[in-house]
């Protein structure tokens, strides 16, 4: 049982331990992410407070500039049953320094752009994009674009000699979505004070992701081929990275938080993975394996209930995700435990329905309401009908926590938002129910079919 | 030098794998004289294999023995990149071999373009396309502008974050058969619709023929905004601007029957997926009962 002394679980956070142990809770438990701009539109659609100010709402890392923490007032006023947080970036937020175009140590092999840029932690350049609601960080510059292309030996040295960020700096501490309260203090309030469960994240890009950022997009996959070694070598930096921001997290804050979202990775497109299972299995899994397996045998120190969960977007293949519940700390115990964000537009072999009959017994899954059409150009009744589905698809047994298939943006209207958490609360009451509601995917989740 | 290329059956993707397989064994290039039979052949698989570092290393010599630019493009190296596509489309490359593979497209038509330009022969048709406005990825648009300049287009890329003036611009100034727009992300998709919006509104919707694509873009979407074809990916645009350019050339943009047209390519290749995969299944399923008997 959940070892809270003195104090009985509060059930919107049993639901959520529930569900991650793939046990049925009372019912099919909410939490919401999103963008600053779908933050801000939410709130005003509710009638609360918002702020015009981007970087007055704490983001965490750089890497996900546009991440909002959603306030608790939100999360009561909605009844939700967990929040999420993430770590600032090393140094403090908001972690970008505008910088000039002379400055940048590289080339970019572009004319200076007309507006400022700005360069993160990691020396990834990036320029503000606005576009008709708010903006956001594009990337336009790879530190070690250059390194990688380089002969071994250099590219390695250049590695070495990189500015890496400091992970063990407590000021990505600092800042908590209660103004003037630390980030540790926050996560304590929360877990002894209120009813919410508490999903924690460190700042940064996942492996393949942050290595994506650092070469380039354009080149990091031909390095697959062309520059093995000295991807393998960016890796093993990386993975020695994620294991100290984690280290840092789990110190800091491990006591209070339910479960970790390891480091987001995109592993796919919406049509198949990025990479050949092959590559995956030989060039991937192992770093990733190193990465979750530390993390969780930290973690489990702390939080003995605690569990880890992994996200991609895209069509993930069902072999991508039965390699990555492969990975089992030194007592046998599966590293990753569940999967987001779930996109349900996909590939159908990858889709919902498919994930639960392949794995669901292995994983639970967080997400799954489509942020690509359904929620920003539905009707709240296509939302509530998708919620059903989804609920139905993945809801067996426990083993699902609802949420957008991705941030909430500026283009969904409150009103499909709240279609999403009431339905939820109305058709995820468990036991749920045995007829399959109209539409659902009911076959062996192998053949592809039009919904 | 006269040299037949069967250009009908370059992007018969249907027929290619096996054609290609055959070709490993044997010799496509009948036609080639001898001694530039073994080159072609090379050439075709350092495409296909993703060698770029020998690519121009393998053209020289080519060029050397009079064979034109356009004969090399339009033979072994679209035979190669189709190839390539196929094998993306059926799971079989994924993006690292594709990248390798159009590094070599790039390493060669880096090589053979100015001498294309100094060919002067008659172009199937000039394609412009551009990232719509607010939108700053192009990767993917990059790798359909080269596939359609191997399939023999002109292709005008406008660039990333493209506002519609700027398509209507290039619209008057060009004068494509297609236009294409490509998008990444939910909140730029918009532009889409809108830059379809304006052409309208100029009255250049029935000059030019509209494709979309882009991670979040559909088919419902292409319908919703009234775009003449999405592109799935890379390829299915190639191949359906070509259609768009040989046997639709006289239908006019926006109207249903190109629409419906366009629609029945993306069919055609469904049923060929399906037909291969049942044949696939079936036999695994041999192979099984095979070693359960033996």
């Amino acid at each position: 049982m959940v070892a809270i002394v003195g104090k009985a679980v509060p059930p919107q956070r049993k639901r959520v331990i529930d569900a991650m142990h793939l046990r049925e809770p009372d019912r099919v438990p909410i939490g919401l992410w999103g963008t600053y701009e779908g933050y801000r539109n939410l709130r005003k659609g509710l009638g609360m407070e918002y702020n015009d100010e981007l970087f007055n709402y704490r983001t965490g890392s750089t890497t996900w500039t546009t991440d909002v923490a959603f306030e608790l007032d939100l999360a009561e006023k909605l009844d939700l049953d967990f929040v999420r947080i993430s770590l600032g970036p090393p140094g403090g937020s908001p972690g970008f320094r505008t910088i000039g175009f002379e400055e940048v140590p590289f080339d970019m092999g572009i004319p200076p752009p007309s507006i400022p840029i700005n360069v993160d932690e990691w020396g990834v350049v990036r320029k503000w994009t606005p576009h008709e609601r708010g903006g956001y960080y594009e990337m336009i510059g790879y530190p070690l674009f250059h390194a990688t292309s380089a002969p071994l030996e250099e590219g390695l040295r250049e590695l070495e000699a990189f500015p890496w960020p400091d992970p063990r700096d407590l000021l990505m501490m600092t800042d908590s979505p209660i103004p003037g309260m630390s980030l540790r203090d926050y996560c304590k309030y929360v877990h002894e004070e209120t009813p919410f469960a508490l999903m924690a994240q460190a700042g940064k890009g996942g492996l393949f992701e942050q290595a994506k950022y650092l070469v380039g997009y354009a080149k990091i996959f031909s390095d697959f081929i062309e520059a093995p070694k000295f991807l393998d070598a960016l890796l093993i930096k990386l993975v020695d990275l994620e294991i100290e921001f984690n280290k840092t997290m789990i110190d800091e804050i491990g006591e209070y938080i339910d479960w970790i979202r390891v480091s987001p990775e995109d592993l796919a497109s919406e049509k198949t993975s990025f990479v050949s299972l092959k590559m995956f299995q030989k060039q991937l899994i192992p770093h990733y394996h190193r990465a979750h397996i530390a993390t969780k045998e930290m973690f489990l120190k702390k939080n003995p209930l605690g569990k880890i969960q992994f996200h991609s977007c895209g069509a993930v293949p069902l072999s991508f995700l039965k390699a990555m519940t492969s990975g089992k700390t030194k007592d046998g115990i599966q590293a990753v435990d569940g999967f987001d964000s779930m996109p349900p537009k996909v590939a159908r072999h990858s889709g919902p329905r498919s994930k639960k009959l392949m794995i669901g017994e292995k994983m639970f899954f967080y997400g799954g309401i489509d942020v690509q059409e359904t929620l920003p150009w539905g009707t709240p009744e296509q939302v509530r009908r998708e919620v059903r589905l989804r609920i139905w698809e993945l809801g067996k047994g426990g083993g699902y926590i609802v949420s957008s298939s991705h941030r909430l943006e500026h283009d969904v209207p409150v009103a499909n938002t709240l279609a999403m958490i009431e339905e939820t609360k109305e058709y995820g009451k468990y036991p749920l129910p045995e007829q399959p509601p109209d539409g659902a995917d009911v076959g062996d989740g192998l053949q592809e079919i039009q919904r | 030098m006269a040299l037949k290329i069967e250009t009908e059956k370059e992007f018969n993707l249907d027929d290619l794998k096996q054609d290609i397989d055959t070709t490993r064994k044997t010799d496509r290039w009948n036609d080639a004289p001898t001694e530039l039979k073994e080159l072609f052949h090379k050439l075709e698989w350092n495409i296909i294999d993703g060698e770029h570092a020998d690519t121009v290393g393998l053209i020289n010599p080519a060029l050397e023995s009079q064979v034109s630019a356009r004969t090399l493009i339009a033979g072994p190296m679209a035979t190669g990149i189709a190839e390539v596509g196929r094998r993306f489309k059926m799971d079989e490359y994924f993006l690292p071999e594709v990248m390798m593979s159009a590094k070599c497209m790039h390493a060669a038509l880096g090589r053979l373009k100015p001498l294309i330009i100094a060919e002067k022969t008659e172009e199937i048709g000039t394609v412009v396309v551009g990232t719509v406005q607010g939108d700053l990825h192009d990767i993917g648009k990059k790798i359909v502008a080269m596939m359609m300049e191997a399939a023999g287009f002109t292709v005008i890329d406008l660039g990333v974050t493209v506002p519609p003036d700027d398509f209507i611009a290039a619209i008057r100034e060009h004068k494509p058969k297609i236009v294409g727009f490509s998008a990444l992300l939910t909140t730029t998709m918009n532009m889409q619709w809108e830059t379809i919006k304006r052409i309208t509104a100029e009255g250049l919707r029935q000059d030019v023929k509209v494709f979309v694509g882009g991670a979040p873009i559909s088919q419902a979407w292409c319908d919703k905004i009234g775009a003449d074809a999405y592109g799935m990916d890379a390829l299915v645009a190639v191949e359906k601007a070509k259609a768009c350019v040989t046997k639709l050339s006289n239908m006019k943009g926006g109207d249903p029957e190109l629409h419906a047209a366009m629609l029945a390519i993306d069919k055609a290749r469904d049923e060929a997926k399906l037909k291969q995969a049942q044949a696939l299944a079936q036999a695994q399923a041999q192979a099984q009962v095979k070693a359960a008997a033996g």
